[in-house]
């Protein structure tokens, strides 16, 4: 008999959810410049550093066990909260691009095309690198490669400086008119 | 059924189906169709089911013809929503190439996983005082709109992470699925216990919740689709091969 009230709960939990998803669905943006200013800079370097496992090797063996822990948690903390900036300024990146598809300019609706499916593709890369970090947090000696996290960035940044260009016409701008990757 | 509630009874049963007909109507003018096909079948199927059950319930056939066509009608109606959810993941992620390999997977291990979890509840349910034919179709119907439910919240919510963008149709028609699978799991759920003792209320919350579901839908495919505010239309002239250049640089670093 338990069943038929979880079940009607779930149902109605169900339709809330569907409901509030509906409401909060993207929609290309009002204000690209709004958006532009709504981006973090990050340092894909120092991020390169956190998840080295160069350094991981170098620390496992200066540091005690319990230290080497502790510091390791904090290191892949600090990955994770890079992915998860980098997957918020992507979420940005995607509905720029999205309003880029729909120009009449088949480059630059190529170019925003391009854009989406990166910045999609990063999130869709971050999710899972998250759950890798998490995963290693909890085993510090399970071994994490996010560099196509930062490889995805990177190219994302690369385009959406492209289209930045070729939108506002500064013929005097430089790659790195947004300082995402500094 | 007490004189007051049968016209309300009669305006729920029938009018979400003459809404469909224009939905209908409107599927095959506005060339939608070819587009959802499925969709097409379902609406047509639907009101080929209103139509059967109709009249049967009107002419003196017994009781066991009206279950017979009833449960035809729920099997042939299921197996065009798992077709139209299909339809729905396939037109979400058409646009973008990055998520195309995973619309297959996340269908799949969705439906598995939600599949799992509606054989798990038909194994425990008991049946009271309920019909046993009836209680076995309302347990399986239970069964298929868990996971249903479950395609479509997996379906807002993958896409409300990525941010894909829907067209407006696709994104009509399935917040209407959404909607009537989530309340058909909440009244399959109380019909597999209490029967037929209190069938017209039941009976009278989900036709009530089809209507607004047909009306979600006719909405969805009469407004236009929306276009962003600003796009980005005076591109500069510039030196496009440079920059490409520039790209590639970056790209290859």
């Amino acid at each position: 008999m338990i069943i038929t009230p979880i079940l009607v709960l779930a149902g109605f939990l169900s339709l809330a959810a569907i409901l509030f998803l509906a409401k909060g669905r993207a929609e290309p943006p009002a204000n690209l410049a709004n958006l532009r200013k709504q981006m973090q800079p990050l340092d894909i370097n120092a991020f390169r550093n956190l998840i080295d496992c160069r350094d991981e090797e170098f620390l496992r063996r200066a540091l005690e066990r319990s230290q080497f822990r502790a510091v390791q948690r904090a290191r892949l903390m600090a990955a994770v909260e890079y992915i998860s900036c980098a997957s918020r300024n992507a979420a940005i990146l995607n509905r720029f691009g999205e309003a880029a598809r729909h120009s009449p300019n088949p480059s630059v609706a190529a170019a925003g095309q391009k854009l989406a499916n990166s910045a999609i593709r990063f999130r869709l890369n971050a999710l899972q690198c998250v759950l890798r970090l998490r995963l290693a947090m909890l085993i510090p000696g399970a071994g994490v490669s996010s560099m196509s996290v930062a490889e995805g960035y990177e190219r994302m940044t690369a385009l959406v400086e492209w289209l930045g260009c070729m939108q506002y016409k500064k013929p005097d701008t430089q790659i790195s008119v947004l300082p995402l990757a500094s | 059924m007490t004189s007051s509630l049968r016209l309300p009874f009669y305006y729920l049963w029938i009018a979400p189906h003459a809404l469909q007909v224009i939905i209908l109507v409107l599927l095959v003018w506005r060339g939608f169709y070819k587009k959802f096909p499925v969709f097409t079948a379902y609406t047509a199927a639907s009101f080929c089911k209103f139509i059967t059950l109709f009249i049967v319930s009107k002419s003196l056939l017994a009781h066991t013809t009206y279950f017979q066509c009833y449960s035809f009608g729920v099997g042939i109606i299921t197996a065009l929503r798992f077709g139209v959810i299909c339809e729905i993941f396939a037109h979400v992620f058409a646009n973008y190439a990055a998520v195309r390999s995973a619309q297959r997977p996340l269908f799949r291990w969705t439906a598995v996983a939600f599949l799992t979890v509606a054989f798990s509840f038909a194994i425990y349910t008991h049946r009271f005082d309920t019909d046993p034919t009836w209680f076995a179709l309302h347990v399986l119907e239970r069964s298929a709109n868990i996971v249903e439910c479950g395609l479509i919240l997996a379906l807002f919510l993958f896409s409300a992470y990525l941010g894909l963008l829907w067209s407006r149709l696709a994104f009509g028609i399935a917040l209407g699925f959404g909607v009537l699978c989530s309340l058909e799991l909440a009244l399959a759920a109380v019909r597999s216990q209490i029967g037929l003792s209190a069938h017209v209320t039941l009976d009278l919350f989900d036709m009530a919740t089809y209507h607004c579901c047909v009306l979600i839908w006719l909405f969805y495919l009469i407004i236009p689709e929306r276009k962003p505010l600003h796009i980005p239309d005076n591109i500069p002239d510039n030196d496009l091969e440079s920059w490409n250049n520039e790209l590639e640089t970056l790209l290859t670093r």
